[in-house]
């Protein structure tokens, strides 16, 4: 790709056209505030950049549109740009053609592009190829597709930039545009491909699928171990309760019939019967609380009867008493011995008793009634007896009936003890099916799994080797080692014919840094550490003038055009008007530059077109054959006439 | 002195169980067998206030019950012994002053019992217990025996003294 021409609109409708030979040096020479530097900036902005750099003054007052047509091999494409009200825009009119497109007439212009367009267009024909480059991981910036957008960093250099010793590529500057020129020269200079960046996803995506499988092994296998112990405790469990046979012997093979035996088994028949037990032992307890009910009330008729006899009893006692010591009456007393006497007088003193003693006569008489109690008391205690007697003849039956709701009431409860024991074991085999169900979802036969994913890792690791190969056999870190051994060679040459500082040694691209270093014995001395302004400029154009150089001669995908801005503003003083009048600046130094690049755009033979903008004007011929304008006179990118319009 | 009290106000009052359990032919005997075994060992009778110690002494059955049966027991040895029983002593010979004064009475009008200066003698040898007696008879017959005995060998006053009664 190559500028035919570029121009700009007036609001008129008037166009200016600068015209650019290809496959040549192209030498715009010129006074100052011509607008030679605008030309980068126009060329820069129609091929599809947003932000508009063009100064404000003359050019933005008056210009309505820019444009730029380049050209392919067979074909032109035509990428007009309105002149934005504002710093950026994404508006653009593309077309299409063949070598025969020329810029449209002021009424043709219309917007039907914006600048994803421009650059795709631009992208497919230079041969970019679908590129994405990866961001890093520790990068804060995403990923972007290669397009023209950063070929075209490779091919400008404006005048702050081509004297800067501090940057090498156009809007290094920045560091977003540092880290995208480092990230995309490999790719532009044939060191990385998209396959080299498809095998190195493949590859990171074989790795991580590796190390996923290996981690799924580990965490199988250690879940194996695990559960060898878990299953054995499960088959323990259950030949205890009796849900497999005493004599289940756990072998690996055997372990998920014998799981799927504990979960098909039922525990229904154990259960049932409790209501019907519930029942009867109801019916046994009031049958017990009746019985035992009726032999307290037995109990209390026999207690009554028998507190009764006792207080007769002790009754009959005294009686007794009183009965033995009135029998001294017939035993001590001879009979009619003491009936006479008067017993109201005191033989003592003869005196009267205010109450006389007692006769044998009425101690007789007090001896017969208490006889005659004591006879009838035997036969009332006698009947007493009997009933007592009754009443425990009642209870006896009570008692025994008791002890036989006992007995059963007992068995009942073994029962119930039983049934509990079951429901017991029942919610225990429950629990059990639950682990073994669990153990089932984890999956049993997990060393079948294994065997999977050990063939998977086989099978992953032979895909990583094979890419592996592929990546090394295509080592993008040999293949940009050798681009740019190649490109610093020339960079070399290019440095000793412009005679700059240190070129005797030998000058290297440093695609890190992105800036040029000569190694000489006693170390490495980077462009930031060279003076003059001269080798800055110096070796700017050799880098570039190598680098493209590199991107012709292997046929990369970047644009084959380079603009210099003032290449030769080392050799003149700072507020200079026309270089040309100059007579102390070191011309042979500024031929030196142009005939560097003449003899590149030469022996790149139609591969190249250089475009540059400056105050000199030499009078060789072969200059003077490259100079498509000079800028001198009145003449410069925007006409007089239309000022004056 | 309830006793007396009752006794002084009404025959009636009396009741037929103490009729019966005090009744004189008995208590008149206990009498005449402390007299004679009293007699008997020593050379008087019974002093005239020491007979109102033997009815206390011989019908209270756990009284009874407790005398000793070996002579050389005595009765103040017997009084160190059963401090338990002394406890209501007096009460109980305060309540048998009446039916003693009956057996005394009885006893001197059946000529069972006699007057020898202040001291009661028993007339005629009480009858000895026998198989057919009821055991209550026996019983306090035998103490009746061992009371009068006691009184030997001990003054009245000393005795009454011993047993706590009149403090």
């Amino acid at each position: 790709m190559q500028l035919v021409a570029l121009g700009v609109y007036g609001k008129k409708g008037q166009r200016r056209d600068v015209k650019f030979q290809t496959n040549a040096l192209n030498i715009l020479t010129g006074k100052s505030k011509t607008g030679k530097t605008a030309i980068l900036d126009i060329a820069e902005y129609c091929l599809g950049r947003d932000t508009v750099t063009i100064s404000q003054g003359t050019i933005s007052d008056i210009a309505s549109w820019y444009y730029v047509l380049v050209q392919f091999s067979d074909e032109r494409v035509l990428i007009c740009r309105p002149n934005p009200e504002t710093a950026t825009t994404n508006r653009a009119m593309v077309r299409t053609g063949g070598l025969d497109l020329t810029a449209p007439d002021f009424a043709e212009l219309e917007v039907n592009a914006d600048t994803d367009v421009v650059r795709d267009t631009l992208s497919g024909r230079l041969g970019i190829e679908a590129f994405t480059v990866e961001a890093d991981a520790s990068s804060l910036r995403s990923s972007f597709d290669v397009s023209v957008r950063q070929a075209l960093f490779f091919c400008f250099q404006t005048q702050g930039e081509i004297a800067s010793r501090d940057i090498l590529f156009h809007r290094q500057v920045k560091d977003e545009i540092r880290g995208t020129i480092r990230e995309t020269l490999p790719y532009f200079l044939g060191a990385a491909t998209p396959e080299q960046a498809a095998i190195r996803r493949q590859l990171v995506t074989a790795r991580r699928a590796l190390q996923r499988t290996l981690n799924a092994m580990r965490s199988m296998e250690q879940d194996l171990e695990q559960q060898d112990a878990r299953i054995t405790h499960i088959i323990e469990s259950a030949t205890s309760l009796d849900v497999l046979p005493g004599d289940a012997v756990l072998a690996r093979e055997g372990v998920l019939s014998l799981l799927e035996e504990i979960m098909a088994y039922s525990t229904a028949s154990d259960l049932g019967g409790g209501d019907e037990t519930s029942l009867r032992r109801r019916l046994l307890t009031e049958e017990r609380n009746s019985l035992r009910s009726r032999v307290r009330e037995i109990d209390d008729q026999i207690e009554l009867l028998e507190r009764l006899g006792k207080e007769q009893s002790d009754e009959l006692g005294e009686a007794g008493y009183q009965v033995q010591r009135l029998r001294a009456l017939d035993l001590l007393v001879p009979a009619g011995d003491l009936t006479d006497g008067d017993v109201s007088v005191c033989p003592l003193c003869d005196q009267s008793l205010s109450h006389r003693d007692e006769t044998i006569d009425e101690l007789r008489a007090v001896l017969e009634r208490l006889e005659l109690r004591l006879q009838s008391s035997t036969g009332a205690a006698a009947r007493r007896d009997a009933s007592i007697e009754r009443l425990r003849g009642r209870r006896a039956p009570l008692i025994e009936a008791i002890q036989e709701n006992l007995i059963e009431l007992d068995a009942l409860a073994q029962q119930e003890g039983a049934i509990a024991d079951g429901r017991e074991r029942a919610e225990r085999i429950a629990f059990l099916q639950g682990r073994v169900s669990q153990e089932l979802e984890r999956g049993v036969d997990v060393a079948g799994d294994l065997a999977e994913l050990r063939a998977a890792e086989r099978q992953q690791r032979g895909r990583l080797a094979r890419l592996e190969e592929l990546a090394d056999r295509d080592n993008p870190d040999a293949l940009l080692r050798s681009a740019v051994d190649a490109i610093s060679d020339l960079m070399t040459d290019y440095a000793r014919f412009l005679q700059l500082e240190g070129s005797e040694h030998y000058v290297r691209l440093d695609p890190v840094q992105l800036t040029v270093a000569i190694q000489r014995p006693g170390g490495r001395i980077p462009l930031a550490r060279m003076g003059s302004a001269e080798n800055w400029v110096g070796y700017h154009l050799a880098a570039h003038l190598a680098l493209h150089h590199w991107f012709a001669t292997n046929d990369r995908p970047v644009p084959r055009f380079l603009m210099f801005d003032q290449p030769t503003q080392a050799f003149f003083p700072e507020e200079i008007v026309d270089a040309a009048d100059d007579e102390n600046a070191d011309w042979e130094a500024v031929r030196r530059q142009f005939t560097l690049m003449r003899d590149v755009v030469a022996a790149l033979d139609g591969s190249l077109q250089v475009i540059v903008c400056d105050h000199a004007n030499l009078a060789d011929g072969w200059f003077q054959d490259a100079v498509i304008d000079n800028w001198r006179n009145g003449v410069a990118l925007i006409p007089s006439g239309w000022l004056e319009e | 002195m309830s006793e007396m009290r009752s006794d002084d106000s009404s025959r009636t009052a009396r009741s037929p169980e103490a009729i019966a359990l005090f009744n004189v032919v008995f208590t008149s005997e206990l009498l005449v067998n402390a007299c004679w075994n009293k007699a008997r060992i020593g050379s008087s009778g019974l002093d005239w206030p020491a007979a109102y110690l033997i009815l206390p002494l011989t019908l209270h059955p756990p009284t009874r019950e407790s005398l000793p049966r070996d002579r050389r027991i005595t009765l103040s040895r017997w009084a160190v012994r059963q401090p338990d029983l002394l406890a209501d002593m007096e009460y109980r010979v305060a309540t048998m002053v009446q039916p003693t004064k009956r057996a005394i009475r009885h006893g001197l009008r059946a000529r069972r019992l006699g007057m020898d200066g202040t001291s009661l003698v028993a007339l005629k040898r009480p009858k000895q217990p026998a198989k057919n007696w009821p055991e209550e008879l026996q019983k306090s017959v035998r103490a009746a025996a061992i009371c009068g005995q006691w009184f030997n060998a001990v003054d009245t006053h000393m005795a009454f003294e011993l047993l706590g009664i009149g403090n």
